[in-house]
């Protein structure tokens, strides 16, 4: 046994790697970021219950109808609802069948924006996640290497992970598309 | 939506210790199936925190191209180049790697240049270190190296086997996962499974550091797994021996395995998965010797010998018993 399983990996490649289409398309869908987040992590949660998860021909696909869904239940179940967002939830049905977002672009899209926040983290966090991830070098050498003790890595290390999970899952789209951009241009200038 | 907003920063907070917990090799197993059990939301945002700590290493060796601006428009084409247009992310990353040695392009960031080699699904390919050592890496797998005064290679994916040349003068050190391991003269059988290490020593010795700092040298025959709680040494049978490096001749040996289990080995080398239709075959136990190149002989073995019946489902191929033939 170990402690990432095929489903972890799975989850990974076939579904995380669309996070910002999901998020995207849940606050769509709620018009709230916070409920959208909610509406995100209950559909995560769903995956993590199926027993035939391998099954699943398109993950993706299949994720967005959950949040689809969902909204529509909760829609169902509010008190007071607005006949616009009604309409609105009938007009963003999924389309099943149409092929699937090109994994490879998103998955460079994603690895870009986790080098910008990874440049982002607070100098010791961020040093400290360079030096295990990118150096490769052990919780011990890394601690010998900053100075410190190898609990006080394990707690820059658990501190940037979390600060790169929440910075992943916030990015606007469109604020995204800006400052990758921005970054683009200057470590261009850096490179002139 | 306060306690909503509470609950879920709290699972992440979670989540993120027992991660960054095993890493350094001191997670304990138990309480964390009971932590991840517990609630389903645990286990997504385990698989979140996980996903996200992945993609840091990927970092590593370059996939991030930070001088093109127009790098995610050009991306479908050059794919299309390489091949089919619809690949799974990691073969087209093969394919978009092309030759067999690609320098890293992630030099404008913080960290120095590496040169790296990976296979697809299905590939076997032999790279050539820079000090004389070998590398013969199985499918689906990738290393990335950098010679200094001494030669250091990372296992970032899949499994590797190493020859250490006699005549290299330089200490060999090889990382995967949490582990440090120096390679003195010999051939070792490198393999990461999600994260978990193993490390085979046929010939040579290696002193393996992990990430609490404990020494352990692997002796020849001997086998050495880190599954997050801690180093296992293990002696090997010749016939275990025999199985591990069954690879590099393009064999897959079965020993006895579940289904399931077999079924997983074989898939690492499969672009169409093999998969069980029907749950309740899953713990027949096989044995025998296969070629990796070539599932319909075992597809063939399990119908002869099982009743095991096979269909091409979407994109893979579907494993039913053959209730008819019992």
């Amino acid at each position: 046994m170990t402690w990432l399983r095929p489903i972890d990996q799975w989850f990974a490649e076939k579904v995380f790697v669309y996070q910002n289409l999901h998020r995207a398309y849940a606050r769509r869908l709620l018009r709230d970021q916070d409920e959208a987040e909610d509406l995100v992590q209950e559909a995560y949660a769903k995956l993590f219950r199926l027993e035939n998860w391998e099954q699943i021909a398109n993950p993706h696909a299949f994720t967005m109808r959950i949040l689809h869904n969902d909204a529509m239940e909760r829609f169902r179940r509010a008190d007071v609802v607005s006949i616009d967002q009604g309409a609105s939830l009938h007009a963003l049905e999924p389309v099943d069948d149409e092929p699937g977002p090109d994994a490879v672009v998103f998955a460079r899209a994603e690895l870009q924006r986790v080098a910008a926040a990874l440049a982002s983290l607070p100098d010791r966090c961020g040093e400290a996640v360079r030096l295990r991830r990118i150096e490769g070098l052990s919780p011990r050498e890394v601690a010998e290497k900053m100075d410190i003790s190898v609990s006080t890595v394990e707690k820059h290390l658990t501190k940037g992970l979390r600060l790169l999970f929440d910075r992943l899952a916030k990015v606007e789209q469109a604020e995204q598309a800006g400052r990758t951009q921005e970054w683009h241009q200057g470590r261009r200038r850096e490179r002139l | 939506m306060a306690s909503g907003e509470t609950s879920r920063e709290a699972i992440a907070d979670q989540a993120a210790e027992w991660l960054v917990r095993f890493d350094a090799g001191r997670g304990d197993p138990e309480a964390f199936e009971q932590w991840r059990n517990a609630d389903p939301r645990h286990a997504a945002v385990f698989a979140q925190i996980a996903a996200t700590w992945q993609k840091t290493a990927e970092l590593r060796t370059g996939n991030v191209d930070l001088q093109a601006d127009t790098a995610l428009a050009e991306e479908p084409a050059a794919v299309s180049a390489g091949g089919e247009p619809w690949l799974s992310r990691r073969s087209a990353m093969t394919a978009l790697a092309g030759a067999a040695v690609v320098a890293t392009g992630a030099g404008a960031l913080l960290w120095d240049r590496r040169a790296y080699a990976e296979t697809g699904v299905g590939e076997r390919r032999t790279v050539r270190l820079p000090d004389g050592s070998r590398a013969e890496l199985n499918t689906d797998s990738r290393i990335a190296w950098q010679l200094g005064n001494r030669l250091e290679f990372w296992l970032d994916r899949g499994e590797a086997a190493i020859v250490v040349a006699q005549a290299s003068r330089r200490a060999v050190i090889a990382r995967l996962a949490s582990l440090r391991a120096e390679l003195l003269d010999g051939r070792y059988n490198l393999r990461l499974q999600g994260e978990a290490p193993t490390l085979v020593t046929f010939a040579g010795r290696a002193r393996v550091t992990d990430g609490r700092g404990v020494v352990t040298t692997v002796m020849p025959g001997h086998a050495l797994t880190d599954e997050g709680a801690g180093l296992g040494d293990t002696a090997l049978s010749p016939a275990q021996l025999d199985r591990a490096g069954a690879w590099q001749r393009g064999e897959i040996i079965f020993d006895g395995m579940t289904l399931a289990r077999a079924l997983a080995e074989f898939n690492r080398y499969l672009p169409t998965r093999l998969e069980l239709a029907d749950p309740s075959i899953a713990t027949l136990r096989l044995g025998g010797r296969f070629n990796t190149d070539d599932p319909q002989a075992f597809l063939q073995a399990l119908h002869d010998g099982f009743g095991i019946g096979s269909r091409a489902g979407e994109g893979r191929i579907l494993l039913f018993r053959k209730d008819d033939l019992t």
